[in-house]
């Protein structure tokens, strides 16, 4: 294995470990063999670190998708967008999410009815930054 | 010659913290861009745009000035917090795709695939096209048998980069005597300045006359350095693959104001942020120091800093614990700093270090030490970042940092500076 140490996946993202090793009294050779990983969201969340990375939404362009404003996105870059996928796209130099249409006319589409969609054409170029995999929010 | 054992691979990224910016500006691709050092002194690093201005790498910022107004090129101040993720990010791709990873610098890597495969420039070219699609790095690998033959791939590649489609492979022996007859002496890896011109006394002028020469006389004139060279060059790898860096004997950390600092507070502050740093990197490398040094740079004269006051301090016992440092360079800078003077640099640079594992505390001069606070200071600070938790010392107006006017957002490491779609 390679000697780069800061490539450690757990060194990169939070996860906390429940029980750091010392103890003091009792059966420390017990309690060690059932340790486990805490569940960390990360774990639940990233498939791929060393491509994923996260953006915050503005605008309510896809309410209908349950993506609000102030949501943070997780977008991984290495997967290749398909059909009905939620995408980050660079549109006239402007970072956007919407949900990408392949079946039928190529287009962007928002999960809101206030929205029309935006069809890709010759004279647009369409420019996928990264497919959304997952979102976290706050609910208060 | 012998089928090599496993193939290396050099692979390098073009203008690096351009395209790290560039990354989460693409708005900014085909355009010119620069990105410049500490205190947007100078300019370190260029896109192929801005380098087509002629604006020459490593000059002083306000020598460009006029050429960057007038054709508007976009600046950028140095985001070291990016680009290390970005390079974090970078290795760890590649180890998805070979056996070994070894990170050389920033932004180069060397790669190893063990067994002999002729599929490897197809497989490069899948990790170009990877790196690129998935954190827009352009890249260039040079794939040889050796680490040195590597480095000389990755130099055609880049060169060439529009014939090679950034990837070159010099185990084919009529490629790499073509490549090697195209280097002189000075750019081959591991030959500085004074010794190429020793070379050249002695008709070397090439990569591929040194490839000739014959090694035993040349280790005897140089040294076993040499001979590993040549044999690299032949195709005998001699190198080690990754090679942990010895422990320093000494550590400095220091930097140039922004503006000239006048007051001792000022100047404390400072000072107390490069004894923490310098602390930091001693525990990183699980060592102890006893002597401490503070050094301030005054304004310069004519080119010249004729004002270099600085004073050392000497503990009682080697000690790895920042609070005691400060404590000392608290002492120390009083008897230096000087009312009405102002200054233009500090740094502090630790000394008579040694390694933490075993050693023996006098139980009379003891210094208290605190290795758990100082192991939780590390933990916390490296996961929420530098300076989370610091001592009181360290102040908090800054008038000393450095000037970084047109700094990215930190997309990777601060949550408010995070990518916005809408």
């Amino acid at each position: 294995m390679s000697k780069v140490s800061i490539l450690k996946p757990s060194g990169q993202y939070s996860d906390i470990p429940l029980y750091s090793g010392k103890i003091s009294a009792g059966f420390p050779g017990v309690v060690d063999e059932h340790m486990e990983d805490t569940l960390s969201l990360d774990q639940l969340l990233i498939q791929n670190p060393a491509t994923t990375f996260f953006a915050k939404v503005e605008g309510d362009s896809m309410i209908g998708a349950g993506i609000f404003q102030n949501d943070v996105l997780i977008v991984d870059r290495s997967l290749t967008a398909k059909d009905k996928d939620v995408v980050v796209a660079m549109l006239d130099n402007e970072f956007t999410v919407k949900r990408l249409r392949t079946s039928g006319p190529l287009r962007l589409q928002a999960e809101n009815p206030a929205y029309k969609d935006i069809p890709i054409t010759g004279e647009s170029e369409l420019v996928i930054w990264g497919v959304v995999t997952g979102l976290a929010r706050s609910l208060r | 010659m012998d089928k090599p054992q496993a193939t290396y691979a050099l692979c390098d990224v073009n203008s690096f913290y351009v395209s790290c910016e560039r990354m989460f500006r693409p708005d900014l691709y085909g355009k010119p861009v620069i990105v410049l050092s500490n205190n947007d002194g100078c300019i370190i690093a260029l896109s192929d745009e801005a380098k087509a201005l002629g604006i020459p790498m490593a000059s002083p910022y306000h020598e460009a000035r006029s050429i960057i107004q007038k054709h508007k090129v976009t600046c950028f101040s140095s985001n070291y917090g990016l680009y290390g993720d970005i390079s974090k990010r970078f290795n760890w791709l590649l180890e998805q795709h070979c056996d070994q990873v070894a990170s050389y610098s920033v932004d180069e890597s060397f790669m190893r695939f063990e067994g002999f495969d002729d599929e490897l420039t197809q497989r490069a070219q899948v990790i170009r096209s990877e790196l690129w699609r998935c954190l827009s790095l352009p890249v260039c690998i040079g794939l040889g048998p050796t680490k040195t033959l590597a480095k000389v791939a990755n130099h055609f590649a880049k060169k060439h980069k529009t014939t090679t489609h950034g990837v070159v492979d010099l185990s084919i022996p009529k490629v790499r005597e073509w490549a090697l007859k195209q280097i002189a002496v000075p750019k081959i890896w591991g030959i500085g300045r004074q010794l190429s011109k020793k070379l050249i006394l002695q008709g070397i002028h090439t990569a591929w006359d040194l490839h000739n020469a014959d090694y035993k006389t040349l280790q005897r004139l140089f040294s076993v350095n040499m001979e590993r060279t040549i044999l690299e060059l032949r195709g005998q790898p001699c190198l080690k693959f990754s090679e942990l860096p010895e422990p320093k004997k000494s550590i400095l950390n220091s930097r140039s104001f922004g503006k000239p600092l006048n007051t001792y507070s000022d100047l404390k502050e400072a000072i107390a942020h490069h004894t923490s740093r310098c602390c930091e990197k001693l525990r990183n490398q699980s060592s102890l120091a006893s002597s401490i040094t503070v050094f301030l740079y005054g304004q310069r004269k004519e080119q010249v800093y004729h004002n270099r006051p600085s004073v050392t301090l000497q503990l009682p016992e080697p000690t790895d614990d920042t609070s005691i440092f400060l404590q000392a360079v608290e002492q120390g800078l009083r008897h230096i700093v000087k009312t009405g003077e102002s200054y233009k640099k500090a740094g502090v640079m630790l000394n008579g270090i040694v390694d933490s594992h075993g050693y023996q505390p006098d139980i009379f001069e003891a210094v208290p030490q605190r290795p758990e606070l100082m192991q939780s200071l590390d933990k916390i600070n490296r996961r929420y970042g530098q300076d989370t938790v610091k001592f009181g010392s360290l102040g908090f107006a800054k008038n000393w940092a450095m000037r970084a006017n047109s700094c990215s957002p930190h997309y990777t490491s601060r949550w408010q500076d995070i990518l916005k779609v809408s």
